[in-house]
């Protein structure tokens, strides 16, 4: 017995807490989730608990995948340590709730909490460019959900430049690894026109990390407009319900992101036989102007010329009424007296000789007698 | 990234801007002649660019976190 090694209590939890580390550096472990407190708003105490255990768990909020609740089935992982006052616990960094009843029951209480912030309002959407030029995809590079998006992308676009981001979309990593690639696209010295989020089909338990607090609230946050695709048409994520818009699955988000290459170059044929046309119609309406301006120049010619031809009558008529031979011709004499018309009887005396012009031929006379008019 | 990248929405407005000019029913011949020449070239360049350009994809790696 005196050979026995003896130890101090903090050299104790000190060996204990080196043995744990060199032995089990990093367990997960899976439970149902009891005493579940959030203190001072930043530390997490919980129980995780089976039918004949309890492991006591301390976390941050940080780590929360949302709101948890009592009675939850959680898988964590961290670090077990040997406090030197609050005896063994687990020091966890990742939570993830699993089973599909737990799954659902965390995404109704994160929705429910996400949804009163205001994180899914329809006022909050933004309108996606179309077509886009840049694009952001955060996707796992292996998955057909990246192979249809590129391929159905392809097909019905060209010239856009698309940025992957390669991350995974299920595990307890996932959630950070998408976050962070929605941060690094927001974080672009030129920002992407659009950034899409997008995961095939697969259990409640593989879609869980589009549904966690922190992938749905960088997608919310994201100043770059979202598209995000999750699973099947029937799996609504909350990541999609913050999206700025949602695609049924990969492939209608792609449909969604660009034009039928196709019906956008019958457009470009049909705006080059417009525009011949329209410089047709042009080219007609000024032919049509001015053979208008022509006839309407011929019209006020004619109107002008047989306006003048009529003042050139009349002219004529009146010069010809005031001509002095007509009146001679009528009968009227002409009197000079030394070539002074003679206009009244009191200009000349008896005896003056004066000259009276007929229409032919003129008399030279004597005055014998001056009379007034009407004696 | 290309800054000299085509801008097909903007090149569309363009055309569509074009289009909406020549219906002016007062437009003078030499005006919707350039206005047409500057039009075709646009669509010339749009047909291109649908026909011609090609999708390009740039790989980003995310550090996984322990």
């Amino acid at each position: 017995m005196n050979n026995d090694l003896v130890f101090g209590v903090s050299d104790f939890v000190a060996y204990l807490n080196q043995t744990l580390e060199i032995a089990y550096p990093y367990v997960t472990v899976e439970g149902e989730l009891s005493n579940f407190r959030v203190s001072k708003n930043r530390w997490v105490y919980f129980d995780l608990k089976d039918e004949a255990a309890t492991v006591r768990c301390f976390s941050t909020v940080y780590a929360l995948p949302g709101p948890l609740e009592d009675g939850m089935r959680l898988k964590v992982s961290g670090s077990p340590r040997l406090h030197p006052l609050y005896n063994f616990s687990l020091n966890v960094q990742t939570i993830v709730p699993v089973g599909e009843g737990t799954i659902k029951k965390a995404a109704e209480l994160l929705a429910a909490k996400l949804e009163a912030e205001g994180l899914f309002d329809a006022e909050r959407k933004r309108s996606l460019p179309y077509p886009p030029q840049r694009v952001a995809l955060v996707t796992a590079g292996s998955s057909a959900a990246y192979a249809d998006f590129i391929k159905i992308t392809n097909a019905r676009w060209r010239g856009m430049s698309i940025e992957h981001y390669d991350v995974l979309v299920q595990g307890e990593h996932a959630p950070t690894q998408i976050a962070q690639a929605i941060a690094a696209v927001n974080n672009l010295a030129e920002p992407p026109d659009v950034l899409v989020v997008i995961r095939g089909g697969g259990s409640a338990d593989d879609l869980a990390a589009f549904s966690t607090e922190r992938v749905t609230r960088a997608v919310a946050s994201s100043r770059v407009p979202t598209l995000v695709a999750i699973g099947h048409e029937i799996d609504i994520s909350l990541a999609e319900l913050a999206a700025d818009q949602r695609a049924s699955t990969p492939s209608n988000a792609a449909e969604l992101l660009t034009p039928d290459r196709q019906i956008s170059l019958a457009a470009v044929y049909d705006a080059k036989v417009l525009l011949q046309q329209q410089l047709e119609q042009v080219v007609t309406r000024k032919q049509v102007w001015l053979d208008g301006m022509r006839t309407e120049l011929g019209t006020l010619w004619s109107r002008a010329f047989s306006y003048a031809g009529h003042r050139l009558v009349s002219a004529r008529q009146l010069l010809e009424a005031y001509n002095p031979q007509l009146a001679l011709e009528r009968g009227y004499a002409l009197v000079r007296k030394q070539d002074t018309v003679v206009r009244s009887a009191e200009e000349v005396i008896t005896g003056d000789l004066i000259s009276i012009e007929l229409a032919k031929g003129i008399l030279v006379a004597e005055v014998r007698q001056v009379q007034e008019k009407g004696v | 990234m290309a800054k000299d990248i085509f801008d097909y929405t903007k090149k569309a407005a363009e055309l569509e801007e074009i289009l909406t000019k020549l219906q002016d029913p007062d437009i003078q011949i030499d005006e919707a002649t350039k206005l047409y020449d500057a039009g075709v070239a646009i669509a010339n360049a749009i047909e291109d660019y649908l026909q011609q350009a090609e999708n390009t994809v740039h790989a980003h790696t995310v550090a996984r976190e322990p």
